[in-house]
């Protein structure tokens, strides 16, 4: 009874539904009503226009590709952060969370300035990274890396307080592939896929940095969040709220089919 | 041809039957199959080739210098092509077939923790197990040293070991924490490397064998189930590893749900069971692919005491059962009389003691196991005690020690209690009375200040008739008395 958090329960269910509408139901119901205003073929007009199509694929694909080198090197990181000591280690694990906290556009421009056609990094290397997908997935990558790594090492450091688990694998003849398949994998499963869905849907989301650092041109690298806001430069809100419902809905789909992934009974 | 099991297995998993040709493959695998049950005449399709797909006359070369599409036979020929190392790696993790087990058994409710042995002529008849009758080595322990960490830090686990237990023993390690024998049980698992030493399973060197292949069967203090699986693929696991086919799976599963009492439980995960449950399928897990050696590491510390008493007399009749080398460590010497045929008494890396449980209660050879095995008086020699009280004992004694002894170690319920002198008895006096029911605690106090505690039975304590500061005569029988070595501390 001495919990201080006692007082929160006294909180009006209402007010939780006040707060809730005005910060997440409010916004989006007023962009779906906005939508539905339209007459349909219209509706369909804009969401289908070549442009959009291009910028939903290209979205959905350089977050995909984000996503799983972030699923490779993220796992890497967080192991190697979890079971391998180093001297300035614990800097390191505060250096993760900078690209939550550094604002896109700061990071868009470090990473303009880092690769664009007159650094010293092109003069070494002449890769063409700005103006392309591949600097859209590079900026994704940072802005989506610490999600994977935050939500593995939890699970790792559980799983090394039970070497047992792996232990008895290895007396009943297991080799180290096949303990990583049946008994590793599935224990750090649901980690990896909430870190997948966050990283994923943070990728979607990215615009700050995507605008500096791309082209914007419509087919090569313009992606949904940079074309809603052209869109709303050019007055043209319309478009603007049909593209941004479809891309919603589209993620929405998305992150729903990577939660049933996750649908396990054991505990 | 040796242990059915292992050949079935090395079949599977050692380089060295690759080159085998199908036909011995064959035999080996029906082998394997006969260990469980005798699906000996159900043959196997021969299943030879890697992918299904009509083979081309002429084989696709590709840059590693083999054909995608080459049969298994090609394929394991060319060693150092693409098609080998992809089948070492495809059959290093995906044993035989992959079908799921999916098993119709209802999950029915039964008793949590109901551990007592059926009835051999109930339900679970001692005829349908005696075929579960395992083959079991001897063990063997040779001069095996352990040394944790270098340089000043460095901690002597083991001391030079040497044990020898016989096939199907029954034996404990049993000692305080910090003494090896967890360190020695994991060693004979193969868990922990020694540093020099030998460990031989029958006749067989097994120091240097993978844990993988030593055949052998773990059972940890916290279970180590796997949660992301039910009950039946747990028991499952290591057969499945071993590339037992599914039907064999399926019958010894059923068998082993049945040995352990957990039929109708097949299904659920092990957060849904209790923890005496959760032990008797870690148990089930480790027996499942038939190992030799069974070795459990203080198996019941984790489950509170009326199911760690029910599952000790389960563990010796499941043993009876069984009758493989099983090998189990605990800090409970209670435990370790009850459950074990043979007792390895440990201390500070030591062995202290070999013996069956009486030898070793009843004739300890150092003071550490005369304590540790149970409650014990420390006497020191003093003019308090009447003079020829410990005349018998000094005699008995002589054979061991040059010296006079000074101090003596003695059992509780050893010490006697009469209300009248004679020869060989020592005045003292009650000091208090503790009445536990089954028995009664007298502590006296001789005239020099040394207290002792009697445990007498309810019978004898009703015939003396005690009471607080009452003067007794209290007498050693000669047999018991136990002398305590100067270097001795406990």
């Amino acid at each position: 009874m001495l919990n201080p958090f006692r007082y929160f329960t006294t909180l009006n269910p209402l007010l939780l539904i006040i707060y809730f509408s005005t910060v997440l139901f409010l916004p989006i119901l007023n962009l779906i009503l906005n939508v539905f205003k339209l007459p349909l073929n219209q509706i369909l007009t804009i969401a289908t226009n070549p442009v959009a199509l291009s910028a939903y694929y290209l979205t959905l694909k350089l977050s995909l590709i984000a996503t799983l080198i972030n699923l490779c090197f993220g796992s890497c990181i967080a192991y190697v952060l979890t079971y391998i000591s180093f001297w300035g280690k614990s800097f390191i694990d505060i250096l993760i969370d900078i690209p939550i906290a550094l604002p896109t556009s700061l990071a868009g421009l470090a990473f303009y300035r880092t690769y664009q056609t007159d650094s010293i990094l092109f003069k070494i290397v002449k890769l063409q990274l700005i103006h392309s997908p591949s600097a859209i997935i590079m900026v994704m990558i940072f802005v989506s890396l610490p999600f994977i790594i935050r939500n593995l090492q939890p699970i790792l450091l559980e799983l090394d307080s039970k070497k047992e688990i792996q232990e008895s694998a290895i007396c009943l003849g297991a080799n180290s592939w096949q303990i990583f398949l049946f008994v590793i994998f599935p224990y750090i499963k649901r980690s990896l896929i909430t870190g997948s869905i966050l990283s994923f849907a943070r990728s979607i989301a990215e615009f700050g940095s995507v605008i500096i650092i791309s082209s914007n041109l419509p087919y090569k690298d313009l992606v949904v969040s940079v074309l809603i806001a052209q869109k709303l430069e050019q007055y043209d809100y319309q478009s603007a709220t049909v593209i941004g419902t479809i891309m919603l809905f589209i993620s929405l789909f998305i992150l729903l089919m990577l939660n049933l992934l996750d649908r396990s009974s054991y505990d | 041809m040796k242990k059915p099991m292992q050949l079935g297995y090395l079949s599977l998993n050692t380089d060295s039957n690759i080159m085998m040709d199908s036909r011995q493959r064959m035999g080996l695998r029906l082998e394997n199959g006969r260990l469980d049950g005798n699906n000996r005449s159900k043959k196997r399709p021969n299943r030879t080739r890697l992918f299904p797909i009509t083979t081309h006359p002429t084989p696709l070369p590709i840059a590693c210098g083999t054909a995608w599409n080459m049969t298994l036979e090609e394929a394991k020929k060319n060693r150092r092509g693409l098609g080998h190392v992809l089948f070492q790696f495809l059959r290093s993790i995906i044993p035989s077939s992959e079908e799921d087990v999916t098993m119709e058994s209802s999950a029915t409710e039964t008793d949590e923790d109901s551990v007592e042995w059926r009835d051999q002529n109930g339900m679970t008849s001692s005829k349908k197990h005696s075929s579960r009758k395992l083959s079991s080595v001897p063990i063997k322990i040779r001069h095996l040293h352990k040394t944790f960490g270098e340089g000043s830090e460095s901690f002597i686990a083991l001391r030079d070991i040497n044990l020898d237990f016989e096939a199907g023993a029954l034996v404990a390690l049993v000692g305080p924490s910090g003494s090896g024998k967890s360190t020695l049980l994991r060693i004979i698992a193969g868990l922990e490397t020694c540093d020099n030493g030998q460990i031989l399973f029958g006749d067989e060197d097994a120091t240097n064998i993978r844990v993988q292949d030593r055949r052998i069967g773990f059972v940890f203090q916290h279970y180590a189930l796997f949660r992301h699986m039910t009950v039946e693929q747990n028991i499952e696991f290591g057969l499945k590893i071993r590339g037992v086919d599914k039907k064999t799976r399926k019958k010894k599963v059923a068998e082993l749900l049945d040995l352990m009492q957990l039929s109708g439980l097949g299904h659920r995960f092990p957060s849904q069971i209790s923890g005496g449950q959760r032990q008797r399928v870690a148990l089930a897990r480790s027996l499942a692919p038939d190992p030799s050696v069974l070795l459990l590491d203080e198996p019941f510390a984790a489950l509170d005491a009326k199911v760690r008493r029910g599952l000790r007399a389960w563990l010796r009749r499941l043993h009876e059962e069984v009758g493989v080398t099983t090998i189990f460590v605990t800090h409970d010497q209670l435990e370790a009389l009850e459950v074990a045929s043979t007792l390895v008494v440990m201390n500070r890396g030591r062995v202290e003691q070999v013996g069956t449980p009486s030898e070793v209660y009843d004739n300890p050879q150092t003071p550490f196991v005369m304590s540790f095995m149970g409650e014990v008086n420390v006497l020191k020699r003093s003019r308090a005690l009447g003079e020829n009280t410990l005349v018998d004992l000094e005699n008995a004694q002589k054979f061991r020690s040059q010296r006079a002894p000074e101090t003596f170690m003695l059992r509780p319920h050893d010490i006697q209690i009469d209300l009248a002198p004679s020869l060989y008895t020592t005045e003292a006096t009650v000091v208090s009375i503790v009445f536990l029911g089954w028995q009664v605690n007298v502590d006296v106090e001789l005239s020099d200040g040394q207290v002792l505690q009697a445990h007498l039975t309810k019978s004898t304590f009703e015939k003396l008739n005690l009471c607080r500061g009452q003067t007794v005569y209290i007498r050693f029988p000669e047999k018991t008395m136990y002398q305590v070595e100067d270097d001795y501390s406990i």
